[in-house]
C-alpha cells in the first residue's frame, strides 16, 4: 500500500516570493528576465540571419504602470497551454543553465508577494490564447492563516486552489506574453513609481546603450563579438525607451563629469576559454567618479565595474570592489564599465546580488586580476599626469613672480641666495615633471619654466657679484686728510669694515654713516 | 473559454457610418479626439477610428465572478495594437464610474472628451434608471466641450414604466402646443400599440435633448440605426452631436426641434445594407 505524501509546504512560498527580494523592484527583474529569455528564444529560433535581425529589431518589452497595476508585455515567442501550466510549477523550468538568464523556475513566483492578483496572458501565435490567473492574496492569506493556527498546508493544493488557466481564441500569428501584477500591496508601492522603475531598470536590464553615448557603438561592437548571444533589449516604460545609464559626459549633482574612451580586456581560463569580457572607461577628471547620473528624476551611481551574466546585472558596484580589489579599493571607482561573465559555472545567487561560492567563482576572481592591474595602472598614470599638470601650473606662477621681482630689482641682496635656491628648485621640478609626463602641453609649459628659470638664475648670480658700496670713497679720503697713528688707523679700519659688513645691503645708510663719521673726524682732527 | 475574437459585420458597417461623423468632429476640433467609453473587447472601434483618436479612456467592468481577469485581457490587446501608452483603463461599472466620478480604484475620469462611445451590451431602460442618470451626469461634466455621443443599446425593455413616464413628461412639455400635443399623442399610440423600436428611440432622444439643452448644449440627434448584433441581439445605435452655447444662461432651444425628432428617419442594417425603416409618417399615410 502506498501513502501519498507531500514534501513541500506553503511556507516555502514565503521564502521564494517575498524573502528573496530585499528590494521590491527586484520583482520586476524576474519578469523582465523571463521576457528577455523568451525574446532570445524567439530571435535565435531561426537560423536565417535576416530573420534574426528583423526579430531583434522588432522585439520589445513594454512595461506600463498605472495607478495600481504593472503590466509587463513582450512580443516574443509566447507559451502554449502546456508551458503555461508549467508556469504554476514552482522550481520547475525547461530552461537550460548557460543558455538562459533564468533557469531555476522560481522567479515567476516573485509577483505573488507584491500583488493581489497575478495574470499571465499569452499566445504562441497558433490561434489560441491562455490566461493564467493567480490569486496571490488568497494564497498569502491562506498561508498566513495556517501559520496562526499551526497548520502546514501542502504547496501543491494551495497552488491548485488559488490558480486557474482559461483559454480564448486568438488571432493566428499573434504571439506575446503579458504579465499583470494587479493591485500592488501597500508595502510594495515603489513598484508603481515609474521614475524609480526606469532608474532601476536602466542599471540592471540587458539594454541598448544610450544613442547619445559617444562610445556606445564601439563598445557594442565588441560585445557582439565577444559575448555569445549578446542581445540588447528594446525596453519601454510608459512609452519611454530605457537605456543603460552611460554617457561620455554628464551633468551630475554638483559638476559635469567626463570619461575617457573605452578600453577592453578579455579574460581566459587555464584552458584558454574566454570566461569574461570587460570594457571600462577611466574618469577624465580627478580621482574617483563621484558624480551620479540623473535618470528619470533620480540620481544613480554609475561608478565602478558592474558584473553581468547574460547582460543582466549581478550585485552592485561594491561587488567588484569587494572581490577584485585587494589593495587600493578606492581605485575601483576611478573607472566605470562592465564585466560580462561568460563562464556558466560562475552562478549568480537566486537573489542575483552575488555569486554562488564555488571553485569557478574563485578562479574567475583570480583571473580578473589583469583588469584590476590595468585600472590601477591607468589610475596611477592619470594621477601622475594630473599631478604634473597641477605642479607645473604652480611652478609657472612661482617663476613668473620671481622673474618680476628680479626685473624690478626688488630682491634684497641678502635674499638673493635664497631666491637662487628657489629658482633652482622650480627648474628642477619642471625638468622632473617634463620627464614624467607624455602630455605635450605640460612638456611645453615645463620647457618655458626651465627657460625662464635659467634667465632668472643668470640675473640673480650676476647681481650677487655686483659691488654694493662704492669702494675707497669715504674712509680713504679721511685717512689722507687726518694723521692717525698706526694703531688708530687699525681701529678705524676695523670699525669701518664692521659697518660695511653690517650694512652690506643698505649702501645708502652706510654711506650716510660714513659721511657723518668723516665729518666728525675732520672737525675733530683738523682743528 | 473566456473570449471570442469575432467581429460582427453589422457592427463594422455601423463603425464606418460613425467614422464619417468622427471625421467631421475631428475637423470641428482641428485636433485628434479624446475618447471615453466602452470599447469593444478587440478594440475594433479604436482600430477603425485610430487616425482621429488620441487619448483613450476605456471602461471595463469585467465579469462578476472575477472582474479583473477581463480587464487584464483588454490591456493585453492594447499592448498588441500599440494603444497601451494612450490608454487609461478605468475599472468598474461605467454608470457607477460616471455617477461617482471615479472608478473602483479611485481613479478619476479626466473630462472632457470629444468622442464618447457608450456601447452598452444591454438596455438603457434599467429599473433603477442608472444609465439615463449616468448619461445626464456625463453631459453635465462634459461642459463646455463640444462632442459626439455614440450610444448602442439593446432593445430589450426592462422598465416599461420608465418609457411611459417619459411619454407623460413629453406630453406635459407639449401641453401648451395643442397641435404638437395631439401629434405626439397619435405617435405614442402608434408606438405603444405596435411596440416598435420607435418608442425607445423617442424616449432616449427626448432625454438626451432635454438634458443637453438644460446644460446649454445645442443637440442634433442623427438618424438611429437598428441592427442585429452577436447572439442575435437586437440593437439600436444612436449618434448625437453636442454643441455648447456659451452665451446662453438658460435652457437652449436646439435647431433640431422636437417635431424633427418625431420625424427622424430610422435605418436598419439588413443583408449588409442600410435600409430605411417605416416611420410614423409612413404609417399615417397608410
Amino acid at each position: 500500500m502506498t501513502v501519498e505524501e507531500n514534501f513541500v509546504y506553503g511556507h516555502v512560498m514565503d521564502a521564494l516570493s517575498g524573502d528573496l527580494y530585499h528590494n521590491k523592484l527586484d520583482v520586476l527583474r524576474e519578469y523582465l528576465q523571463n521576457s528577455y529569455d523568451a525574446i532570445k528564444e524567439y530571435v535565435f529560433s531561426s537560423d536565417n540571419e535576416d530573420i534574426q535581425l528583423k526579430r531583434m529589431n522588432t522585439s520589445k518589452i513594454d512595461i506600463k504602470i498605472d495607478s495600481n497595476s504593472i503590466y509587463i508585455f513582450d512580443n516574443a515567442i509566447g507559451m502554449n497551454l502546456q508551458i503555461l501550466n508549467e508556469y504554476r510549477k514552482i522550481g520547475f523550468s525547461r530552461k537550460t543553465k548557460g543558455t538562459y538568464a533564468g533557469w531555476r523556475g522560481i522567479g515567476k513566483a516573485a509577483g505573488l508577494a507584491v500583488a493581489e492578483m497575478v495574470y499571465v496572458n499569452t499566445s504562441n501565435g497558433e490561434g489560441k490564447g491562455y490566461q493564467l490567473v493567480f490569486k496571490a492574496k488568497e494564497l498569502r492569506d491562506a498561508i498566513l492563516n495556517a501559520k496562526k493556527t499551526g497548520i502546514n498546508l501542502p504547496l501543491d493544493g494551495l497552488i491548485k486552489n488559488c490558480s486557474d488557466i482559461k483559454e480564448f481564441d486568438e488571432v493566428v500569428g499573434n504571439h506575446y506574453t503579458m504579465v499583470e501584477l494587479h493591485n500592488i500591496t501597500g508595502d510594495s508601492k515603489e513598484l508603481l513609481d515609474a521614475n524609480k522603475v526606469i532608474a532601476y531598470l536602466s542599471l540592471i536590464a540587458p539594454l541598448h546603450f544610450n544613442p547619445n553615448f559617444e562610445y556606445a557603438n564601439e563598445i557594442e561592437e565588441q560585445l557582439y563579438f565577444y559575448v555569445e548571444d549578446y542581445l540588447p533589449m528594446n525596453l519601454f516604460v510608459n512609452g519611454e525607451q530605457v537605456y543603460k545609464p552611460y554617457l561620455h559626459e554628464w551633468v551630475g549633482e554638483s559638476e559635469t563629469a567626463k570619461i575617457k574612451p573605452p578600453k577592453t580586456k578579455e579574460i581566459y581560463d587555464n584552458e584558454n576559454n574566454l570566461i569574461a569580457f570587460c570594457w571600462f572607461c577611466m574618469n577624465s577628471g580627478k580621482g574617483q567618479i563621484t558624480e551620479k547620473m540623473k535618470i528619470a528624476n533620480s540620481f544613480v551611481h554609475v561608478k565602478g565595474l558592474y558584473l553581468r551574466v547574460h547582460n543582466i546585472r549581478i550585485g552592485d558596484e561594491q561587488l567588484t570592489r569587494k572581490y577584485l580589489w585587494y589593495a587600493s579599493p578606492e581605485r575601483s571607482f576611478y573607472a566605470l564599465g562592465e564585466i560580462h561573465v561568460l563562464d556558466d559555472k560562475v552562478d549568480p545567487t537566486s537573489g542575483r546580488n552575488d555569486f554562488v561560492d564555488n571553485h569557478a567563482r574563485y578562479q574567475f576572481i583570480h583571473k580578473c586580476a589583469p583588469i584590476v592591474a590595468d585600472i590601477n595602472y591607468l589610475a596611477q598614470e592619470h594621477s601622475n599626469k594630473l599631478r604634473s599638470k597641477a605642479v607645473i601650473n604652480k611652478k609657472a606662477i612661482e617663476i613668473n613672480e620671481i622673474a618680476t621681482k628680479v626685473e624690478n630689482k626688488a630682491i634684497p641682496k641678502n635674499l638673493v641666495s635664497e631666491y637662487i635656491y628657489r629658482t633652482q628648485d622650480v627648474k628642477h621640478e619642471a625638468e622632473k615633471r617634463k620627464k614624467a609626463t607624455s602630455e605635450k602641453a605640460v612638456q611645453n609649459k615645463a620647457d618655458n619654466i626651465i627657460k625662464k628659470a635659467n634667465i632668472v638664475l643668470n640675473k640673480l648670480e650676476t647681481s650677487l657679484r655686483e659691488p654694493t658700496v662704492p669702494e675707497n670713497k669715504v674712509y680713504k679720503d679721511i685717512l689722507d686728510e687726518i694723521k692717525l697713528t698706526d694703531e688708530a688707523k687699525l681701529v678705524y679700519e676695523n670699525i669701518i669694515n664692521v659697518l660695511k659688513n653690517y650694512f652690506v645691503n643698505d649702501p645708502n645708510i652706510l654711506e650716510e654713516i660714513l659721511i657723518r663719521i668723516d665729518n666728525a673726524l675732520t672737525d675733530a682732527f683738523s682743528s | 473559454m473566456i473570449r471570442i475574437f469575432k467581429d460582427n459585420p453589422n457592427k463594422q458597417i455601423i463603425r464606418e457610418i460613425d467614422k464619417e461623423y468622427i471625421i467631421k468632429e475631428y475637423q470641428h476640433h482641428s485636433k485628434k479626439l479624446r475618447y471615453f467609453g466602452l470599447p469593444s473587447e478587440g478594440f475594433y472601434d479604436i482600430l477603425q477610428w485610430n487616425s482621429y483618436i488620441n487619448e483613450i479612456v476605456a471602461v471595463e467592468r469585467g465579469s462578476k465572478s472575477e472582474p479583473t481577469s477581463r480587464q487584464s485581457l483588454l490591456m493585453c490587446n492594447a499592448f498588441q495594437y500599440g494603444f497601451h501608452n494612450r490608454l487609461l483603463l478605468l475599472r468598474g461599472d461605467i454608470n457607477d464610474i460616471i455617477l461617482n466620478d471615479k472608478d473602483d480604484n479611485d481613479c478619476k475620469i479626466p473630462y472632457p472628451f470629444e468622442l464618447v462611445n457608450l456601447d452598452y451590451g444591454g438596455s438603457i431602460l434599467y429599473e433603477d434608471r442608472i444609465r439615463t442618470r449616468a448619461i445626464k451626469k456625463l453631459i453635465q461634466m462634459q461642459k463646455p466641450c463640444d462632442f459626439l455621443l455614440l450610444i448602442t443599446s439593446n432593445v430589450r425593455e426592462f422598465d416599461e414604466k420608465e418609457l411611459l413616464d417619459t411619454q407623460d413628461r413629453i406630453k406635459k412639455d407639449l401641453s401648451l402646443n395643442k397641435k404638437l400635443e395631439s401629434e405626439f399623442t397619435a405617435y405614442i399610440n402608434w408606438v405603444n400599440e405596435n411596440k416598435t423600436i420607435h418608442r425607445q428611440i423617442i424616449h432616449l432622444n427626448y432625454l438626451l435633448k432635454y438634458d443637453a439643452e438644460i446644460e446649454t448644449y445645442d443637440i442634433e440627434c442623427l438618424p438611429p440605426i437598428y441592427y442585429t448584433g452577436d447572439t442575435n441581439s437586437k440593437l439600436i445605435h444612436y449618434i448625437s452631436k453636442f454643441r455648447y452655447q456659451k452665451n446662453v444662461s438658460t435652457k437652449v432651444q436646439s435647431v433640431q426641434s422636437f417635431l424633427d425628432l418625431l420625424s427622424l428617419q430610422i435605418y436598419e442594417i439588413k443583408d449588409n445594407k442600410l435600409k430605411t425603416l417605416k416611420s410614423f409618417k409612413d404609417f399615417q399615410k397608410i
